[in-house]
C-alpha cells in the first residue's frame, strides 16, 4: 500500500467516523425520551355536560375540562407530523428594538423532506394575547436534518410568554 | 275539404306541436348539476382553488413577516424621534407573469405596521396629499375653521419610503403539462434624503402543479 493510498484510507475512515458521529447525534435527537414534548391539548366534556344537566346555562372554564398547555414551548398540533418532527430547542431573546425573538430548532426524523408551518402567540404576564398570532410561516426540513423556525413579536413592553404551534405545510 | 282549409288546419297543428315542443323543457324539472356550497376560509391557509402563483396565504404571510422584521430593525423602529415613512404601492412594481393588485400587499403591510408600531413610526399618507391640500386651502382661505390640531407650515415629508418588486421565473414541461414557478417579492425601505437602503426583506417560494388555475 502506497503512502498516498494510506493517507486516503485514513481520510475516508475519519470522514466515516465523523459521519457516524453526526448521524448518531441526529438520531439521538430523535429519541423521544430525550426531548420533553409538551402534552397535546385534550378536551374532556364530562364536567361541562354535568354542569349543563344541572341547569347551568352560562359558565366559565370548568376545572378538569382541559389539560394545561405549557408556555414558552413548541407544540406540534398536527398528528400527521407528530411522530416525524421533534423540537431540539426553543429560545427567546430581546432584539435591539425591544421586540421578542423566538427561535426553535426542529429535526426531521424521517428519510424524506418535510414541510412544516409554525406560528407564535405572544402573551403578557396575565396570559392575554398582546397581539394577533403571527401568520403561518413555512420551514423546509431536509431528510434527517435540522431546520429553524423564527418569529418576532411586534410589541416591546408587554410580552412575557409565548407559545409556538407547528403543523404540516399544505 | 277545400285546399285552403286543409292548409289552415296544417298550420294550426304545426303551431300547436311547435309550441308544445317549446313548452316541454320549460315545464319539466330542472336538472342542475350539483354545485358547491359557499364556505368561509381562513385567509392564512391555502384554499380549495390553488395554483403556482402568489395567493392569499402568501400575502398574509409575507406582510406579517416583513412587518415583524421592520419593527425589529433599529434604523426604522428604534430611533429616538420616530421616522416618517411612506408605505404604499406607488413604487411597488410587478414584473412577474401573474396578474396581481400590488396595493393588496402594500396596503396590508402599511395597516398592520401602523397598528403594531404604536408610535415607533409615523406614517405619511402620500396618496391623500390632494385631499389634505384641499382642506389646508379651505382653512387658510377662512372658509372653514382651523380645526383642533393647529396649522403646520407644510404637509409631512417622508424620511423613508417603501419600494419593492414582484418577479417570477416560469418553466413548463410540455410532455406532462406540469408548470413550475419561482416567485420572488422584494421589499426595501429607501432613505429619501440620501438614497440609501436602510432595510431589505425578501419573500420567495417555488411551486409546481399541473392544475389549470387562472389568477385574475
Amino acid at each position: 500500500m502506497t503512502d498516498k493510498s494510506r493517507s486516503m484510507n485514513r481520510k475516508v475512515s475519519k470522514t466515516t467516523a465523523l459521519g457516524a458521529l453526526m448521524g448518531a447525534a441526529v438520531l439521538a435527537g430523535c429519541v423521544p425520551t430525550q426531548v420533553t414534548r409538551p402534552p397535546d391539548v385534550a378536551c374532556d366534556f364530562t364536567p361541562y355536560l354535568t354542569a349543563v344537566q344541572a341547569g347551568q346555562v352560562i359558565m366559565g372554564p370548568l376545572p378538569g375540562t382541559m389539560t394545561a398547555v405549557p408556555l414558552n414551548s413548541v407544540r406540534v398540533i398536527d398528528p400527521r407530523i407528530a411522530n416525524k418532527v421533534l423540537v431540539q430547542s426553543v429560545a427567546a431573546r430581546r432584539t435591539e428594538t425591544g421586540t421578542v425573538e423566538v427561535q426553535s430548532r426542529l429535526i426531521n426524523c424521517t428519510d424524506f423532506p418535510l414541510q412544516v408551518q409554525g406560528r407564535t402567540m405572544f402573551l403578557d404576564t396575565a396570559n392575554f394575547n398582546v397581539e394577533p398570532p403571527s401568520a403561518w410561516q413555512r420551514v423546509f426540513l431536509p431528510p434527517r436534518s435540522f431546520g429553524q423556525y423564527q418569529e418576532k413579536s411586534t410589541d416591546i413592553r408587554r410580552v412575557a410568554n409565548f407559545t409556538v404551534e407547528l403543523r404540516e405545510g399544505d | 275539404m277545400p285546399i285552403q282549409t286543409l292548409i289552415r288546419n296544417c298550420v294550426a297543428i304545426g303551431l300547436v306541436v311547435g309550441l308544445g315542443a317549446c313548452n316541454g323543457p320549460m315545464t319539466s324539472p330542472t336538472q342542475n348539476v350539483a354545485g358547491s356550497a359557499t364556505v368561509n376560509l381562513d385567509p392564512n391557509t391555502r384554499g380549495p382553488v390553488a395554483g403556482v402563483g402568489i395567493e392569499g396565504q402568501d400575502i398574509t404571510s409575507m406582510t406579517d413577516q416583513m412587518m415583524r422584521d421592520m419593527l425589529g430593525t433599529p434604523q426604522l423602529a428604534g430611533r429616538a424621534v420616530p421616522p416618517q415613512v411612506i408605505v404604499d404601492g406607488e413604487y411597488f412594481s410587478n414584473e412577474s407573469s401573474q396578474r396581481i393588485n400590488r396595493n393588496i400587499i402594500a396596503d396590508r403591510l402599511r395597516i398592520n405596521l401602523n397598528r403594531a408600531s404604536q408610535g415607533r413610526m409615523v406614517f405619511v399618507s402620500r396618496q391623500s396629499a390632494g385631499m389634505v391640500q384641499q382642506e389646508r386651502d379651505l382653512k387658510r382661505q377662512g372658509q372653514v375653521d382651523t380645526g383642533t390640531v393647529g396649522l403646520t407650515k407644510a404637509q409631512a415629508g417622508g424620511d423613508f419610503r417603501l419600494r419593492g418588486n414582484i418577479a417570477s421565473l416560469d418553466s413548463r414541461d410540455p410532455r406532462t403539462g406540469m408548470i413550475q414557478r419561482y416567485n420572488q417579492v422584494t421589499f426595501e425601505m429607501v432613505d429619501l434624503e440620501r438614497g440609501t437602503i436602510v432595510w431589505s426583506g425578501i419573500y420567495e417560494f417555488a411551486r409546481a402543479a399541473a392544475d389549470d388555475i387562472i389568477y385574475r
